[in-house]
């Protein structure tokens, strides 16, 4: 074993003589080796010291190293969570919707600014959740519901839910929430608000105006339709009445047309306004249309009472308007129908209102009809005849009847009335009392005028008697027709035939009721010679007066004076009046309907020269009316056999 | 009480009286002089284990056997005796066992010699004193190896058997009993957590493999590993930062980098490398003796049993006898000395009244009779 160098060292040192000394060598040898390992294990545990020491700085350099960087990494974590933290409180800054974050026991975790302003938040009020409820409830309309709303959320941490607010300051707010689930697990809940104001003003804007008519502000049609079905649902189950009046202004058009439509509008405001306060708070006024208004008159006590509140309406609308500095006269004619004696259903008992209203414009206007199932009859009929007049001329069903005018003194046929006549084609005949006011209703009397005026003429120029004229009855739309007179003279003209042959008749109503536009007319077509009779005289509002103006021929009789003649002492003083009040003016005189002698008689005694009716002839076909025209005329005694 | 040593001759005639005989040997030496004990000591225990070296008196030394036979004026001696082979090498149940075995009335005592390579040290204790009445503690040792760490034995009788556990029950009232255990190495360097680990088996330190920490502080003596493991033992922290145990290497795995110490290794446990210190060691010896003066005054102490790592033997090189030379210097001149180097070392854990498995100590239990 060779010895620690230290040893060796110290040995050539302090026994210089060792290494040649062999017997020294072997007597130390076991001390020498002995020693020698302890230097060598004491350098091994030095070493193994200074080793230990080195790894262990190392160590502690490496765990420092490593711990830095863990603080390095725990910083960059800090930033990028401050950052992500920033970026997400600028997002949530950034919407425009207010958003609230609580957690599963109210308190507020997270909000924004724009919460703050739409609910008007203070510090204070997101302390603490009975705080933030209570100030948010204050701002609610209905704050209750709300309330309800919430507790049910309460109990269903899961739920979501959209809905809106009403707030006391008129705005209106969208609110948005749901559960915050983080892991799969519900930490709160997220409610998000917008301001939703001018949306919900502009959809009940727009609702109202669905509902409305923008002219008046009232109801429109489909609002009302709504009323009424809602109304009729109560009176059903209330066993209660109620009433539907259809309102239509009599001479709007009139007005609209010579004031201006603006005019118009204005009148229409002020009708709405005055018809409005003349109803109860329970009644419903619209607006359909036009000059049409539909009212409402709910929870009725008696039938009555619909008429009495009619009448009041009618009776306002009588009282002149004050519109644009101008005093205007406007009135109307109102039907009635109601519930449950006139209808059940909303249309009908709207429908069957409009039917009486026109009954109503039929009656001279200016009142209030209650509906009758006669005029349904009535408005069936018509619709029926509408449907059948509107091809019976070019179908040929029209023709025209003569009936003999006769001279009363020799029964000698002086003339003849054009009457129009229908038959169907499944032969039934129509009576011109049916089918001239739907003609007229359609404007259809224009073509049969035209048409009944040429057959007439046509007639006129087939006799060979040129002594010989016809009579033609006129409708008031006829006289409307500004252009008729020129064309009666071409008809005329057309066919050589002398004016004066011609007679036209209007009944005195129809003067009365058009007096302008009747003058008009009859001057014009005189002016061409054609001469004008005025029937049924004495039936209408006869002012003596006007007969000085009028523009007349003829006087004719009317029949229910001739019927009575025979019974009634008053029938022959007027007719004798008559008489004489024509013969002052010079007028000619044509008594109707004579259906017996004792009339004839008591007429040519009278002196009236001219006579149409039964005992003569009923109204004949052109054929019978030539036939008859060649057959010599019996004598008076002859016929009382 | 009477206590004789022998280191080479034994008397030829009979002892009778001596109840029982402490003979720490090399395994050869034993079985080739066992009948020559027998003969000596008809009725007594023969009780011993293979070691790190021999102490006899003052001397330290790998002498082929220390014989120390005692005779006890009141007091009695039993045994319990089992080879782990009996429990499916499952320390606890092994010492259950061997507890379950000792007779219990009067017992004061217990001394454990146990397999140093084979037995999960703490683990044994544990299931041994479960099984012990109250006050009774246990002291000992794990048998050793030199510095081979391949085969240990113990000797009961006429067993010299591997992987085998001797306990020895000390009865009767008139018996004072001494103990003290004391190390003397220092930690050092950073805590280490224990991450892996199966019973004594330790697999990773901060998911580093343990093995190669230990190569890296070893530097070219990792060759010698395990011995070389021995100056760096592992102080283990108790809970809540108390004082734990110090652990030895007991083996090495190559393969898979794990390191067998002689007890529990439990995993999240923090551990740091420690070093010796010389003249703490000697320090350490002087504390352990001093403990058992505490406990047993220098009048009546009649034998002392002095069972001291092989790490410190490895440490103190040749000084070693320094540290049975401050045992004696503490505990006076009476006691008998006598004892072995071992692979573990096994005593009450400071002065509570748990036993358990201590590394790198000077372990004594000094015996007296009132």
């Amino acid at each position: 074993m060779s010895l620690h160098r230290l040893l060796l060292r110290q040995l050539r040192r302090h026994l210089p003589d060792y290494a040649d000394n062999t017997a020294q060598q072997a007597a130390l040898q076991d001390l020498l080796e002995a020693v020698s390992l302890a230097y060598q294990q004491n350098d091994h545990e030095r070493a193994l010291l200074e080793r230990s020491l080195d790894i262990t700085s190392q160590e502690l350099i490496e765990r420092f190293e490593q711990a830095q960087r863990s603080l390095h990494e725990l910083e960059q974590s800090r930033g990028e969570l401050q950052h992500s933290l920033s970026l997400l409180s600028a997002t949530l800054e950034a919407t425009v919707e207010g958003v609230l974050v609580v957690d599963t026991r109210g308190q507020v975790r997270q909000h924004n600014a724009q919460l703050g302003q739409l609910l008007q938040l203070s510090h204070e009020h997101l302390s603490a959740p009975q705080r933030l409820l209570k100030h948010v409830l204050r701002q609610l309309h209905q704050p209750s519901r709300q309330l309800r709303q919430l507790r049910s959320l309460w109990q269903q941490p899961s739920a979501t839910a959209t809905g809106e607010l009403s707030l006391r300051d008129g705005r209106q707010l969208a609110f948005h929430t749901q559960p915050q689930i983080v892991a799969g697990e519900e930490i709160g809940r997220v409610w998000s608000f917008r301001d939703t104001t001018e949306q919900h003003n502009h959809d009940v804007l727009m609702q109202h105006q669905a509902e409305h008519d923008s002219l008046t502000g009232l109801a429109n049609r489909s609002l009302f339709a709504q009323r009424l079905d809602h109304a009729l649902l109560r009176a059903e189950q209330q066993q209660g009445q109620l009433a539907v009046l259809f309102i239509d202004l009599d001479n709007f058009k009139l007005i609209n047309d010579s004031a201006g439509h603006h005019t118009g509008d204005e009148l229409l405001c002020a009708v709405a306004q005055r018809l409005q306060a003349a109803l109860r708070d329970c009644d419903v006024l619209a607006r359909i249309g036009g000059d049409e208004f539909l009212v409402l008159l709910d929870e009725l006590d008696h039938d009555a009472q619909a008429q009495q509140i009619a009448q009041r309406l009618l009776e306002v609308l009588r009282q002149p308007l004050l519109v644009e500095g101008k005093k205007l006269w406007v009135h109307a004619s109102l039907g009635q129908a109601l519930y449950p004696r006139d209808g059940t259903s909303a249309s009908e008992l709207i429908s069957r209102a409009d039917m009486a209203m026109y009954h109503a414009k039929s009656r001279g206007r200016n009142n209030a009809q209650s509906f009758s199932p006669v005029l349904e009859q009535q408005v069936l009929r018509r619709v029926d005849l509408q449907s059948q007049l509107q091809g019976a001329l070019v179908r040929g069903e029209i023709h025209m009847a003569l009936q003999p005018k006769v001279s009363l003194a020799d029964s000698r046929i002086v003339g003849a009335e054009a009457l129009m006549r229908w038959t169907t084609a499944s032969g039934q005949s129509v009576s011109p009392m049916d089918f001239i006011p739907v003609a007229e209703q359609t404007g259809l009397i224009v073509q049969l005028g035209d048409w009944i005026l040429q057959q007439a003429l046509d007639w006129l120029s087939t006799q060979h008697d040129q002594s010989l004229s016809i009579a033609v009855n006129l409708s008031a739309l006829q006289l409307e027709d500004e252009q008729l007179p020129a064309r009666l003279l071409s008809w005329l003209t057309l066919r050589n035939l002398q004016p004066e042959r011609l007679e036209l008749e209007v009944t005195e109503s129809m003067l009365m009721q058009n007096r302008e536009l009747a003058s008009r007319f009859l001057e014009q077509v005189r002016h061409y010679g054609v001469r004008v009779a005025v029937d049924d005289f004495g039936t209408g509002y006869s002012s003596l007066n006007y007969l000085r103006w009028l523009p007349i021929d003829v006087l004719k009789i009317d029949r229910s004076f001739v019927h009575d003649l025979n019974t009634a002492q008053d029938a022959r003083a007027i007719a004798r009046s008559i008489l004489s009040l024509a013969e002052n003016l010079q007028l000619a005189v044509v008594a109707e309907g004579i259906e017996d002698p004792e009339a004839a008689a008591f007429l040519k005694e009278m002196g009236c020269s001219l006579g149409q009716g039964y005992w003569y002839s009923p109204p004949l076909s052109p054929e019978a009316f030539a036939e008859r025209l060649s057959i010599p005329i019996p004598t008076l005694s002859a016929l009382k056999n | 009480m009477q206590v004789t040593q022998y280191l080479d001759e034994l008397p030829s005639t009979a002892a009778s009286d001596v109840q029982l005989v402490f003979a720490f040997a090399t395994p050869a030496a034993y079985q080739a002089r066992v009948a020559e004990l027998r003969a000596a000591f008809p009725q007594a225990l023969l009780a011993g284990c293979s070691s790190a070296g021999l102490i006899a008196g003052e001397r330290v030394d790998d002498f082929p056997m220390v014989a120390t036979a005692i005779s006890f004026a009141h007091s009695c001696v039993s045994h319990a005796w089992l080879k782990l082979a009996d429990c499916a090498g499952d320390s606890f149940s092994a010492g259950q066992q061997l507890g379950a075995q000792l007779p219990k009335d009067g017992l004061r005592h217990v001394l454990l010699l146990a397999d140093g390579l084979h037995v999960n040290g703490s683990a044994l204790i544990d299931g041994l004193q479960h099984t012990l009445p109250a006050g009774v503690q246990v002291t000992g040792g794990l048998a050793g190896d030199g510095e081979r760490f391949e085969q240990t034995y113990v000797y009961c009788n006429e067993h010299c058997t591997s992987q085998a556990l001797l306990a020895i029950g000390l009865y009767g009232e008139a018996l004072r009993i001494g103990h003290g255990s004391q190390g003397g190495w220092d930690s050092f360097g950073p805590e280490r957590l224990i991450t892996k680990s199966v019973g004594n088996v330790l697999y990773s330190l901060d998911d580093q493999p343990a093995l190669a920490l230990y190569k890296r502080y070893l530097g070219e003596h990792a060759a010698e590993l395990p011995a070389s493991g021995l100056k760096f033992p592992l102080s283990l922290r108790g809970p809540d930062g108390q004082p734990g145990v110090v652990r030895t290497i007991l083996g090495v795995n190559e393969t898979d980098g794990s390191m067998t110490f002689a007890g529990d290794m439990p995993e999240g446990t923090y551990a740091r490398l420690m070093r010796a210190n010389f003249e703490r060691l000697l320090d350490g010896a002087a504390g352990a003796a001093e403990r058992c003066n505490s406990h047993l005054t220098q009048q009546d102490a009649e034998l002392a049993v002095l069972i001291s790592c092989v790490g410190r033997r490895m440490v103190l090189g040749q000084a070693v006898e320094e540290e049975v030379e401050a045992v004696r210097a503490t505990l006076g001149a009476k006691p008998v000395l006598c004892g072995f180097y071992s692979y573990g070392e096994i005593s009450p854990l400071l002065d509570t009244e748990a036993c358990t498995l201590h590394n790198q100590t000077m372990t004594i239990t000094v015996l007296g009779e009132a």
